[in-house]
């Protein structure tokens, strides 16, 4: 899935340099997201929370409401000391397959 | 007239640019700071006294809720958070409003009509210093502030209650009372209950019961603190 920033027309106005910059943000919350997730500890590290929380925020502008919902449910679960490998697994596919663009 | 002096308290830089842009509509908004880090916005903020913050609530090193509390002045302010669970807690605390992100530009404009409605509904200058109309029943009665005892809240009415005992119903809520009378010695002491600080007579912590003198009144003990200070019966932190 690729999501292209300056599509939303929330976004419209907003300048190459400034897309260029939420497109490094995104990145970097994709690849700390992966990185934690691959820790072989299953607990949830308080990165891993914190920066999926944030980005729940920042694509639940692209993403469908579905998926939103179902990103929160699992936040919950993190919350709850309820996330599963499943869980785990299907989060890994999800940063592993989208990509950003400008 | 005089633009809301507003400030952005998010470590998300996506959302305070989203913000920015949106307030650009608002002319009489003016964003004055932005601040990704809270702990940097404490001391500023204090010392500034915006009209009106748009807060994260999950953020490192310090929550919106804990930079809420560690505010010396009356803040209006609107939580920003992707998770609705924060949402309760964020009312509880007398925020204006709650928005889920995706922030979305119609809920956005709704959440700045509420603070309009709010900054602009001072009772001094409605009213007159010291003093409010209220209608009831076809009539505009004139009150004092300084007669009121206390003010309960009962879903959508509040319920004004004076020293003779005379009771007034209106609509209205009790975070836009509390906001307007604060300056006047009334204080929010329960969920449901604000009162004139100077009638307290007695503080009962058996019965979590004020004696006002006229009427006895219930206090929360989350709110205990705070009273116990704006009662000048313990030391402001």
């Amino acid at each position: 899935m690729t999501v292209t920033i300056s599509n939303h027309p929330l976004f419209k106005e907003f300048s190459h340099d400034e897309i260029a910059e939420i497109l490094d943000e995104f990145n970097h919350q994709k690849f700390t997201i992966l990185r934690e997730l691959d820790n072989e500890d299953e607990n949830v590290s308080l990165d891993l929370r914190h920066t999926f929380h944030k980005s729940i925020g920042s694509l639940s502008y692209f993403l469908s409401a579905d998926i939103t919902s179902t990103h929160r449910k699992m936040l919950s679960a993190m919350d709850n000391h309820s996330f599963s490998k499943e869980n785990r697994d299907a989060l890994r596919r999800f940063y592993s397959e989208i990509e950003f663009s400008i | 007239m005089n633009k809301i002096k507003t400030v952005i308290i998010d470590d998300d830089k996506l959302t305070i640019k989203l913000i920015s842009k949106l307030l650009e509509n608002h002319k009489d908004i003016d964003l004055i700071q932005t601040y990704s880090d809270p702990t940097v916005a404490i001391e500023e903020l204090n010392k500034h006294q915006p009209d009106l913050l748009f807060l994260d609530i999950e953020m490192p090193k310090i929550t919106g809720v804990e930079l809420i509390k560690k505010l010396n002045f009356k803040a209006n302010f609107i939580f920003v958070s992707a998770y609705d669970s924060y949402a309760i807690e964020g009312f509880n605390l007398d925020a204006i409003d709650f928005i889920v992100k995706p922030i979305e530009e119609d809920r956005f404009n709704v959440a700045i009509e509420k603070v309009r409605h709010n900054i602009s509904n001072d009772v001094r200058n409605e009213s007159g210093e010291g003093f409010m109309f209220i209608k009831e029943k076809g009539q505009h009665h004139k009150v004092a502030i300084s007669e009121i005892v206390a003010i309960k809240s009962d879903t959508d009415y509040l319920h004004i209650i004076t020293e003779d005992n005379r009771r007034f119903v209106i609509l209205h809520t009790l975070k836009e009372m509390q906001d307007k009378l604060y300056k006047y010695g009334i204080i929010k002491v329960h969920k449901s209950y604000l009162v004139d600080k100077s009638r307290v007579l007695n503080v009962d912590s058996t019965t979590n019961e004020l004696d006002l003198g006229t009427m006895k009144v219930p206090f929360s003990r989350r709110m205990k603190r705070s009273m116990l200070e704006e009662l000048n019966i313990k030391k402001k932190k």
